[in-house]
This record gives structure tokens, sequence and C-alpha cells, in this order.
């Protein structure tokens, strides 16, 4: 420890120095004494011991004053230097390194002076590029804020100081052009989906109207043939039911065809939103891709309005999925109900053929009785009736 | 007979204390000063000193017009420039009255008990220079702790220069003691011739020495005047 305390300190440094040089020459002076004093007598030993005992005297006395004068100076000085390289360390930069002194010690003082002024400098420098920066980040954050809350016109001003900053701006207005112009394309392509939906609705009601008439007519047709209400009536039967049944059944097929139509036309337009669903996922992925390229608050809204768009994208793509679910349902149901129809009415057809053959048969063996009858009863002289055979 | 290197040590010492005292006098009117204590105060310790060895001059050359012993020369000498410089040390770091008191006390002890020493019988001389010793002791602690920790609080100039007067006091007046002890008076070691020379230098030291601390630090002893540090000589 008392090596530490040796190495940590100028003062003991120079009184040991100093220490030792007395001893030296108090050993010189032994020494000459020792060889001299044989060859002297005793008044000239006492001379020698009496001069050299003086020389010591004001060497230790030359050497005080020069430590009290001169290595005093220089280690207040230096304890002066360390007070303020310390104040210095702790921030105060205020601190007073004046000096009139020429020697190494003033060179050292207005060294450590200029330091000091390069210090405050560049901390001046430093504080006021840090209040630029923080005023451009401030600005910027409210700026890019209000594009996070949709107000996709909003950009930064790249007329600042700090080049970083400007570079970055620049970088973000970029990116919000595209972004607005994205959007404004996604926005085209939503409007078109709606109007394609809205004529989608149209041609759903219209299908369901002339769904609802081929069940009607289908029920009639139906209820007649159950209830056996159609009138074998000759003339009717060949003329008039067959051709309103024929012409009711026409009416039904052709129904059903315009509803076939419709259906198609039902399918177009729902491919065509399904390409416009596929269209509006990629946007949104595209915008997706943007967001991560922008940092900060301004990311997150558009990372927002990017998943909206997505999801908005996706919920079109399920809702055009089950429309064409229900479209190929309908289709199968106007088909199948086509189909049996036309089973039905071949087979009333046939039905009324065979009925028709029936009475027509019916009728000419009546006919034949009846003339049977009549040629019998008749009075001498009149005709049979003619027939429409 | 006084050997002619003692008259030449004693018209040395003489020439050099007034010539050092006439410069710092040049100095301190020079500056318009010489009404501040931290100014008068120094020529005074030369000027006394200068003067005494005149005196030790003459009186090694036999022309003194008045009778006096040599060593009530240099103990006069020592009565009145001593307390001068403790004074004024007191005066820079604006020490206690109480302090400063106890200061010249202890030293007005310690220069009496050592003429003392000188004129008494062999008996009692040992005890008074143990008292001067013990008085010179006092002293040194006053001016190590009170008188040092009254300056802490002034300016960083100012506690510089007292710390070089102070020292330059406590080395030089701690060698006078080992001296006497050595001198014809008591041991015997030092001659006569020796001793005075030794005597000599260390006056010269203590006094011219001290004061031309005080005019190569002239910027720092203005601290003591304008009450603030300043960087170019006043």
């Amino acid at each position: 420890m008392a090596r530490v305390s040796i190495s940590s300190s100028y003062v003991t440094k120079f009184a040991i120095a100093t220490s030792l040089v007395v001893l030296a020459i108090l050993a010189a002076a032994a020494n000459l004494f020792a060889n001299l004093s044989p060859e002297l007598a005793q008044a000239q030993q006492e001379e020698l011991v009496s001069g050299l005992v003086a020389m010591l005297f004001i060497l230790v006395a030359g050497v005080s004053f020069v430590a009290a004068s001169v290595g005093r100076e220089a280690i207040s000085s230096l304890n002066a230097l360390r007070d303020s390289a310390r104040r210095m360390e702790r921030g105060e930069l205020d601190v007073d390194l004046e000096t009139h002194r020429n020697d190494e010690i003033g060179e050292l003082t207005r060294s450590f002076a200029a330091t000091r002024d390069a210090l405050k400098s560049r901390i001046s420098q430093t504080e006021q590029r840090s209040t630029e920066l923080q005023e451009a980040a401030t600005d910027y954050s409210i700026e890019m804020q209000r594009v996070g809350e949709g107000d996709l016109t909003r950009r930064l001003n790249e007329d600042v100081a700090v080049e970083e900053m400007a570079e970055l701006a620049e970088n973000f207005n970029q990116m919000m052009d595209q972004l607005e112009e994205t959007v404004g394309e996604v926005y085209a392509f939503t409007e078109q989906v709606a109007e394609a939906t809205s004529k989608l609705e149209t041609q759903t009601d219209q299908s369901i109207e002339a769904s609802e008439q081929v069940y009607s007519a289908a029920q009639d047709m139906d209820e007649q043939v159950g209830e056996g209400e159609f009138a074998f009536d000759e003339g009717e039967l060949a003329s008039g039911t067959e051709g309103d049944m024929s012409d009711e059944v026409d009416e039904t097929v052709e129904a059903i065809e315009r509803l076939s139509n419709r259906m198609d036309r039902v399918n177009e337009i729902l491919e065509f939103i399904s390409e416009v669903a596929d269209e509006t996922n990629m946007l949104a992925l595209n915008a997706g891709i943007e967001a991560s390229k922008v940092e900060g608050e301004g990311a997150e809204g558009f990372q927002v309005i990017a998943e909206e768009v997505k999801t908005l994208a996706e919920e079109t793509r399920d809702a055009t999925d089950e429309i064409e679910t229900i479209s190929d349902e309908i289709r199968e149901g106007t088909n199948n109900a086509l189909n049996s129809v036309l089973r039905q009415q071949a087979m009333l057809v046939a039905l009324m053929d065979e009925d028709t053959t029936d009475l027509a048969d019916s009728a000419e063996e009546l006919r034949r009785t009846l003339t049977q009858l009549e040629v019998s009863d008749l009075p001498e002289g009149a005709e049979p009736v003619a027939t429409s055979d | 007979m006084v050997a002619e290197e003692t008259i030449t040590w004693f018209g040395s010492a003489a020439s050099l204390l007034l010539i050092m005292t006439a410069v710092f006098l040049w100095f301190a009117v020079s500056r318009g000063r010489l009404r501040s204590a931290f100014y008068s105060i120094p020529p005074f310790i030369t000027g006394i000193a200068g003067i005494a060895y005149l005196m030790l001059s003459l009186l090694a050359l036999d022309a003194l017009p008045f009778e006096a012993a040599e060593s009530t020369i240099r103990y006069t000498d020592w009565f009145l420039t001593t307390p001068l410089i403790i004074y004024y040390l007191g005066r820079m770091v604006d020490v206690r009255s109480a302090v400063l008191g106890g200061a010249l006390g202890l030293n007005a002890a310690m220069i009496l008990t050592g003429y003392g020493a000188i004129v008494v019988d062999s008996q009692i001389q040992l005890a008074l220079i143990a008292v001067s010793a013990i008085c010179f002791a006092g002293l040194v602690f006053l001016l190590l702790r009170p008188f040092t920790e009254a300056i802490q609080n002034s300016p960083s100039q100012s506690q510089r220069l007292f710390r070089s007067l102070r020292d330059l006091t406590v080395f030089l007046w701690a060698i006078y003691p080992f001296a006497f002890v050595l001198s014809p008076e008591v041991l015997g070691v030092l001659q006569a011739i020796d001793y005075n020379f030794v005597v000599a230098v260390l006056d010269i030291l203590t006094k011219a020495g001290f004061v031309s601390i005080l005019l190569l630090r002239q910027y720092q002893l203005a601290t003591f005047v304008t009450g603030e540090e300043t960087t170019t000589p006043a």
C-alpha cells in the first residue's frame, strides 16, 4: 500500500528524491572527511567538519527553497489542472483555464482550454442538431399519424436542415404517392364490384321470379292432371285444351330457358367478381409490401389499410363462392325442373293421344250406333246426319 | 577578530536584502498599491533584515557606533521580522484573530526562548531549546491546519501563493534549530564562520526568497487586493 501512495503523490516522490540527494552528499562529505582527516591536524579536521556540515545545511536550505517555490508552484498548477479536468469530466465546461505562464505548464493549460472550447463547440453543435432532429421527428410523427388516420394526401417536409431526415422524407413521400395511386385503383375496383354486385342482385331477383313462375306452372299442371279436369271434348281436346296446355308448357319451358340464360349471366358476373377479388387481394399484398418499407407510425397505418383491403377481398371471394354454389344449385334445379316438365309434357301428350284415340274410337262406335238407330227409326225419306270423319 | 569571510557574508546579505527592499518598494509604488498591507509589509521584512545585516557588517568591522552583541542584533532582527511574516500569512488567509494571536505568541516565545538559550548557562540551555522547539512545532501546526483551512474557499491562485510561502517558512525555519544546536553556542560542530554563513544564507532565503516569490508571482498576489483572479500582471 505504501508503494501505491508513493506512486500517487508527486510530493512524496520529490521528498524521497531530495532525501536521497542529501544522503548522497552526506555520504560524499563523510568520505571526503575520512580521506582527508588522517592528513590533517585536529583544528583542520574541525574546520573540515564544520565546512562540510555548513555545506550540507546550505544544500538542504537550497533544496527547501526550490521545493517551496518552484516545486510547490508546479504541483499546485498541476493540481489546479487536475481539478479543472475533473470538473470538465463532470460536464462543467465553464471552468476557468486562463494562464499567464509561458512554460510547459502554461502550454498544457492552454491545451486544456482549447480542448474545453472544442468540447463546448461540439456539444453546442450536437445539441443544435439534436433539437433540429427532434423538431423534424415531431413534425414527421404528426404527419404520419394523420396518414395512419386515413389522410393519404399528407406529405413530409423535405426542406429540413438534417440531411438524413430530408432523405427519409423524400422516400416516404414517394412511397405515399405510390400508395395513394394504388388505393385509388383499389377504390375504383371496389366501385366496379359494387356495381356488379347490384346487377347480380337484380339478376338473382329475376331468376327467383322465373323459378317461382315455373314452380307455379308445374303446380297448376299437377293439379289439373290429378283432378282429371281435362275436358276431353273432341273439339277442345283436338284444338282448344291441348293447344292451351301445349302453349302453357311451352311458356314454362321458355321461362325455364330464360331462367337458365339468366343463370348463365349470373355465372359471368360471378367470374368477374372473382377476378376483382383476386385483384383486390393482390393490391392488398402490394400495399403491405410498401408499408413494410416505411418505418414508424405510418407503417402501422399502411399495414392496417392493407389488412382491411385484404379482408374485403377475402370476404368478396367467399361471397362469390357461395353465390356460385347457389347458382349451380339453382341451375341444377331448373334443369331438373325443365327435364321434369318435358317428361311430363311428353307423358301428357302421349296420354292425351291415347285418350284422344280412345275417344275417337268411342265416338266412331257411338256414331255407328247412333246411325244404326237413326236408320231404323227414321221415317221414310229421312237422310242420316253427316259426320265429320 | 571577525573573519573576512564573515564580513563578506554579512555584507552580501545586507546588500541583497536592501536591494530586494528597494525593488519591492518600486513594484508596489508603480502598481499604486503601497497602501495595501500585502504590498507594504514585505519591504519592512527585507528592510529590517537588511539593516540588521548592515549593523552586523559594521560590527564585524568594528564600525558600529554603539555597543551591541552579534546575537542581540540577530535575535532582534528575528523578533521583528518573523512576526511580520506570520502576520502577513495570516492576512492572506484572513484567519481568525484568536488563531493569529496564538501564532504570534508562539513565534515570540520561540524567539525569546531561543535567545535565552544563548545567554543562560548550559544547564537550562537545553530546556530552553526544547521549549523553543515546542513553540516552533505549535506554530507549524497552526500554519498547516487553521491557516490552511481558512483559505480553502479562496481562489485557487490565492491558495497556491499562500502554500508556497507557508512551505518556504516552515522548511527553512525548521533548519534554524539544527544549525543552532550544532553552532559554537551549543555543540560546537559548526565553527563561528560557518555558522554565520549558514544563518546568513537561511536569512536570505527566508526573507529575500519570500519577497522574490511575491514578485515573481505578482499576478497571484494581486488576487488578494482585487479579490478576484487575474491572468495578467497588475
